[in-house]
């Protein structure tokens, strides 16, 4: 049974519907991320599992214990779920050394002070805060910062942890880092987890499932490699990866395959609704699975060079055809002034 | 977060605070008699008799005239005083800044007595002028445009703290771009910092208008001498003038003052809020430029040191000096007057000594106790957008419509009412009742903005940990506002040190304090142990606003 069951969560702010029926469930160590543009209600999800928000329909159970149910008005207050959460501010108390922040949690549960020590101990090792439990929280880097707001919700043992874009505030390679640590951890320590984050690399990179949320409804749910390969939606396929779109009409549609005429642009990709020949049509496609190709091969269009960039690892260039644009990338310079792009049909979801 | 319960209970104990006193107010002004009389019936006539009343009239015309004169010259000097201050290279700006605040904790009634002492008859100015110029001096202290000079240069800070802090989020940037396009300094202060600091302008004159009809100290000191009366003094002068507190007559004065600060305090509470929308088009804190004023600097100073002369040493020094001679007069000489007995007495009668031990017990641990009160409120309202705590917002509006005076006389009155209460009516507890009612709304504000300041999230932090509403108030609310309530319980002390008006009709054997002191003390014309006492009381006010300033509390809050 999984540790954490969210089900048809449903939650106003005074008229605006911001979460319309939202339900995922996240497995013993498991991580399920909650991925979704802003205002799509995934950090409202997220405070409304942890009792921070009010949902008016829907329920939430923690380790097979309900905590809310709107129909019968169950709704334990935060500090009765047993969550743990890190906010994305970290909202470390400034006015407690690392070791009061940590040990809140347990003195709160009235444990003896020898076991607060000795649990508080352990966690700050486990987080790499072992030399800094004396210090406050100003006197701390980001990343340390980071590291106390995931001790302090660890100390106390909940069975789930939330994470509220833990991530965002650190520099981009700290982020790494603590991206590759924190998945390790949460795995190591068997809770279930559910983050939020709005940057698709991180949720594709840490978690089990994904949760796509789009306008407070879940768009799909599934393995990264699901959303990633097998998108169900016009807005999964284009949320997810690095995308050029183009919209035109279908003109032929078979064997699971419909060719879109795009003002010019001919593009064949898989069919991810049932499309018939004559109508309108949106192909996402993955930019980084465009490349240069020879005249002949299939799936191409003869496109011409408008500008060209070096970005150190790679050339990236800007090709034109009408008003269309397509950034490709290759790995060294380029001397023709046209030519054929692929757009492979294994990288274009048509809807 | 969910716990409303107790919130609800709050916020009803709260209102029953601020509503009960005002429904009693409502009720003795259709009755016949006193409120606890078993002879009183209803009846609507006492308003006609009010309205009458050609004295009534006369208080109100001298009020409005009043409450007119501080808008026309306070609003316009406290604005310049600020732009002079916040924008331009005056000199001496840093040590003018705190001088600016005195007049604000400084009591009138302290004030009334240094304008007395200094120019009034035989002042020692008047005398000096006499044996300089011969002659009498120019001016009458007791007259009518006197004391609209008087009240309406005390007020100018009042204007000056809206103003100025206005001023500051104006970037000194919108300035330059139009000192750049060719604007004169003139011109840019005119046409461009001038519209975006109207709306707290605007503020400002409601407020100073509104704090006309509160007055009571300086018209009462100033006007005794004609038998000039405002509003508030009326409604005093109704505690004797017919041999016994007439009830129905005074709860009807009240209601008519009520009607006329209510509706000021909900103007200025809407401005306030627009003007706050208006000034945040200055997010950032620009490091400001001063605006050059050439030589010009040197007339402005010395219009600045003029004010404050007028305003603090003038009755300040005239005070001091009473307070170290035995009598005054043209044909005396200070050498021979000289003495401390004045400061002997203040020891020697007990009834003195008594009300500066209470002053400092009220100021103190009254101020501390208001403080928990207010704390405990604003808990209940912190982060609620329960309906409750939305009608507690609009409710204590009432009590900041109270003049002083007026709480004073309800809460008397509820003591006299309510039998447990009965033998405290004359005690200090029923004083500091009255204090903390009045500075309800003062205190509130101040205690919420400091709980606004402790980050939400934090907040949260705790309650996902596992700690209760309570726990959160102990473990991060008030540790992390606890900067902000000490400066609340700083600035209690110097309002409830100050405060003389509020205890004027609950004052009895005992529970005497330096404030009302002071008013008794001029009823029976003993100016000398007034004087003293006077001294005494700046000297306690000085004191805390040294600590104040101290601790970096901020005094324009």
């Amino acid at each position: 049974m999984p540790e954490l069951i969210v089900e048809n969560i449903h939650l106003k702010y005074g008229a605006v519907e911001v979460l319309k029926g939202a339900s995922f469930a996240v497995e013993k160590g498991r991580i399920a991320a909650l991925l979704g543009p802003s205002g799509s209600g995934k950090t409202t999800l997220l405070r409304t599992v942890a009792g921070l928000e009010r949902a008016y329909r829907g329920k939430v159970s923690v380790s097979g214990k309900q905590v809310f149910d709107g129909e019968s008005g169950l709704d334990l207050p935060a500090e009765k779920r047993g969550l743990g959460f890190v906010f994305q501010s970290y909202a470390l108390w400034p006015n407690r050394t690392v070791f009061d922040n940590v040990a809140y949690g347990l003195r709160l549960r009235k444990a003896p002070e020898a076991e607060v020590k000795r649990k508080v101990g352990t966690v700050c090792e486990v987080l790499g805060l072992g030399h800094l439990q004396e210090r406050f929280p100003a006197q701390l880097s980001g990343g340390q910062q980071q590291r106390v707001a995931i001790a302090r919700s660890l100390a106390y043992d909940p069975a789930v942890l939330l994470l509220d874009e833990p991530l965002s505030n650190l520099d981009a390679k700290l982020r790494d880092e603590a991206r590759a640590f924190l998945k390790e951890l949460i795995t190591r320590e068997e809770r279930a987890a559910v983050i939020v984050t709005h940057d698709q690399i991180e949720a594709l990179a840490i978690a089990d499932t994904i949760v796509l949320l789009n306008g407070g409804v879940i768009a799909q749910e599934g393995s990264p490699e699901d959303l990633y390969n097998r998108p169900r939606t016009l807005f999964t396929a284009d949320f997810i990866g690095n995308n050029v779109r183009l919209a035109g009409k279908v003109v032929a549609a078979n064997d699971g395959f419909a060719t879109l005429d795009c003002d010019g642009i001919r593009v064949t990709g898989r069919m991810g609704q049932p499309k018939t020949a004559g109508e309108a049509g949106t192909a996402i496609c993955r930019m980084d699975r465009l490349a240069l190709a020879q005249p002949g091969e299939p799936d191409t269009v003869e496109m011409h060079r408008a500008t060209s960039m070096f970005l150190g690892e790679k050339w990236e260039h800007v090709y034109r055809l009408g008003d269309h644009s397509l950034r490709v990338l290759t790995e060294g310079a380029v001397a023709n002034d046209t030519s054929p792009i692929r757009i492979p049909r294994e990288s274009v979801w048509v809807f | 977060m969910r716990s409303d319960f107790w919130r609800n209970n709050v916020v009803l104990l709260t209102a029953l605070f601020i509503l009960a006193p005002v429904g009693l107010i409502l009720w003795q002004s259709f009755l016949t008699d006193a409120f606890f009389s078993a002879r009183a019936r209803t009846t609507a006539e006492t308003y006609g008799f009010v309205l009458g009343d050609p004295g009534f009239r006369d208080a109100l015309l001298n009020t409005v005239i009043l409450s007119a004169g501080m808008v026309l010259i306070a609003v316009p000097l406290g604005s310049l005083l600020a732009f002079l201050m916040v924008r331009t290279d005056m000199p001496g700006r840093k040590w003018i800044e705190p001088a600016i605040f005195l007049p604000l904790f400084m009591s009138p009634m302290v004030l009334a007595f240094g304008y007395i002492v200094s120019i009034g008859p035989s002042g020692f100015w008047s005398v000096w002028w006499q044996q300089l110029f011969g002659g009498a001096p120019f001016w009458n202290v007791y007259s009518m445009p006197m004391l609209v000079l008087v009240v309406a240069l005390t007020h100018v800070p009042h204007v000056y703290i809206y103003v100025s802090t206005a001023l500051r989020t104006v970037p000194s940037d919108l300035e330059e771009a139009a000192r750049v396009a060719g604007g004169s300094p003139l011109t840019v202060a005119m046409r461009v910092t001038l519209p975006l600091v109207w709306p707290s302008i605007a503020v400002s004159a409601v407020l100073v208008a509104f704090l006309g009809f509160e007055l009571f100290g300086l018209p009462y000191v100033l006007g005794d001498q004609d038998g000039r009366l405002v509003l508030a003094t009326y409604l005093y002068k109704f505690n004797t003038l017919l041999g016994r507190p007439a009830y129905q007559l005074m709860a009807v004065v009240v209601i008519f003052i009520m009607l006329v600060t209510l509706p000021l305090v909900m103007l200025q509470r809407r401005m306030l809020r627009s003007a706050q929308r208006y000034s945040t088009i200055g997010g950032k804190a620009a490091r400001a430029h001063p605006i050059p004023l050439g030589p010009w600097k040197w007339v402005a100073l010395a219009g600045v040191l003029i004010w404050l002369y007028a305003v603090v040493l003038l009755p300040l020094s005239g005070v001091a000096l009473r307070s170290f001679v035995t009598t005054w007069g043209p044909l005396v000489a200070i050498r021979d007057v000289l003495t401390l007995d004045n400061y002997h007495k203040l020891a020697d009668l007990p009834l003195i000594r008594r009300s500066i031990v209470n002053t400092l017990i009220l100021a103190f641990a009254g101020g501390f106790a208001s403080l928990c009160v207010y704390a405990v409120i604003g808990l209940a309202s912190h982060r609620s957008k329960a309906k409750s705590t939305k009608a507690l917002d609009f409710l204590v509006l009432l009590p900041r419509a109270m003049p002083g005076i007026v709480a004073g006389l309800v809460v008397f009155w509820i003591f006299l009412f309510v039998p447990v209460l009965k033998p405290w009516v004359a005690s200090l507890v029923a004083m500091w009742v009255a204090y903390t009612l009045v500075w309800l709304p003062f205190g509130l504000r101040l205690v919420s903005n400091s709980f606004g300041q402790v980050g939400r999230e934090l907040e949260e932090a705790a309650h996902v940990a596992g700690a209760g509403q309570a726990r959160v108030a102990r473990d991060v609310i008030l540790p992390l506002a606890r900067h902000g309530l000490l400066a609340a319980w700083l600035l209690a002390f110097l309002l409830y040190a100050r405060e003389y008006s509020t205890g004027i009709f609950l004052m009895g054997q005992g529970n005497e304090v330096m404030g009302t002191m002071l008013v008794s003390l001029w009823n029976g014309g003993n100016i000398d142990v007034a004087s003293s006492l006077a001294v005494v009381n700046t000297l306690v006010i000085a004191g805390g606003i040294a600590l104040a300033l101290r601790f970096g509390v901020r005094l324009d809050a």
